[in-house]
């Protein structure tokens, strides 16, 4: 996380704080009242993105009220100004956040991963209202959730990483952590 | 199939793939440029490959296009956008579906 956090210094050229990532094992039926108590139950958007080949999960990045409008020139959007290219701000930037994160676990853990295209899954929607993700919409019962929330020093910007990785797929994470233990003993 | 063959039948996809293809180094010079995009952007790859992409196609949004490339090269990662948004490059796409 470090690394993914060094990263995105690299491409916004400011400090990035991150949180210490909180990880919990939860059935699918409390995901929407965990991301409530994640996010809160403001206004937020949020662009998921789905990884494949030797892990496999989704990654939801969820903006606050302000979305990604401070880093709009940072990412070189600040030529347009209209609802499309507002829309992939979110994407590109959910996209740098994911990449960095994902990417960093994946060399880890050994493991070979590709991304799915970044989509707006839901935008300007009130969380507190169940608004952000409806119960009964994912195809699992129990998943390993990480969450990570980043903060750029001198810019308002913040968001929440919240990677959600299905139970078949944890024997994964497991044996690619004794594999990383094994290298470093 | 040995390496020479696989190497040609690459060659042969890319070149004939019914999808844009084009790849630039570090210094954003064009390498690859497929039939698609000669056919799509109206300049053969002769004219392209070796130039610099904002110089030849100096219509781009630049700093756009250039950060999410820089980006990928930083990051070794992917980046993502959709023609539907930005249709740059797709002159003679709009009645093509």
């Amino acid at each position: 996380m470090g690394q993914a956090g060094a990263s995105i210094a690299r491409v916004l050229d400011a400090f990035v704080h991150l949180s210490i990532p909180r990880v919990l094992v939860l059935k699918s039926d409390e995901l929407p009242a965990v991301l409530v108590r994640t996010v809160g139950s403001g206004k937020v958007s949020a662009v998921r993105q789905g990884f494949h080949g030797q892990l496999r999960g989704e990654a939801i990045v969820v903006y606050g009220e302000a979305r990604c409008n401070d880093l709009s020139d940072l990412m070189g959007y600040d030529q347009w100004a209209d609802d499309a290219s507002d829309t992939e701000l979110l994407r590109d930037v959910g996209n740098l956040f994911v990449g960095a994160c994902l990417r960093g676990i994946a060399e880890q853990l050994r493991v070979d991963i590709a991304f799915s295209a970044p989509s707006l899954m839901a935008g300007r929607v009130t969380a507190g209202a169940g608004e952000l993700l409806c119960s009964g919409t994912v195809p699992w019962s129990n998943a390993l959730l990480v969450e990570v929330n980043f903060r750029l020093e001198q810019r308002s910007f913040a968001c929440h990483l919240i990677m959600l990785i299905p139970e078949n797929e944890i024997k994964v994470i497991a044996s690619g952590l004794e594999r990383f233990l094994d290298a470093i003993r | 199939m040995n390496a020479g063959a696989t190497s040609q039948l690459l060659d042969f996809v890319v070149e004939r793939l019914e999808v844009g293809v084009f790849a630039v180094d570090r210094e954003m010079r064009v390498v690859l440029w497929n039939r698609f995009m000669a056919l799509h952007s109206g300049r053969r790859a002769e004219e392209v490959v070796g130039r610099n992409l904002f110089d030849r196609f100096p219509e781009l949004p630049v700093k756009w296009l250039e950060k999410k490339l820089r980006n990928v090269f930083l990051l070794k990662n992917y980046a993502f956008t959709s023609w539907e948004q930005r249709p740059y490059l797709s002159i003679s796409t709009t009645t093509a579906q």
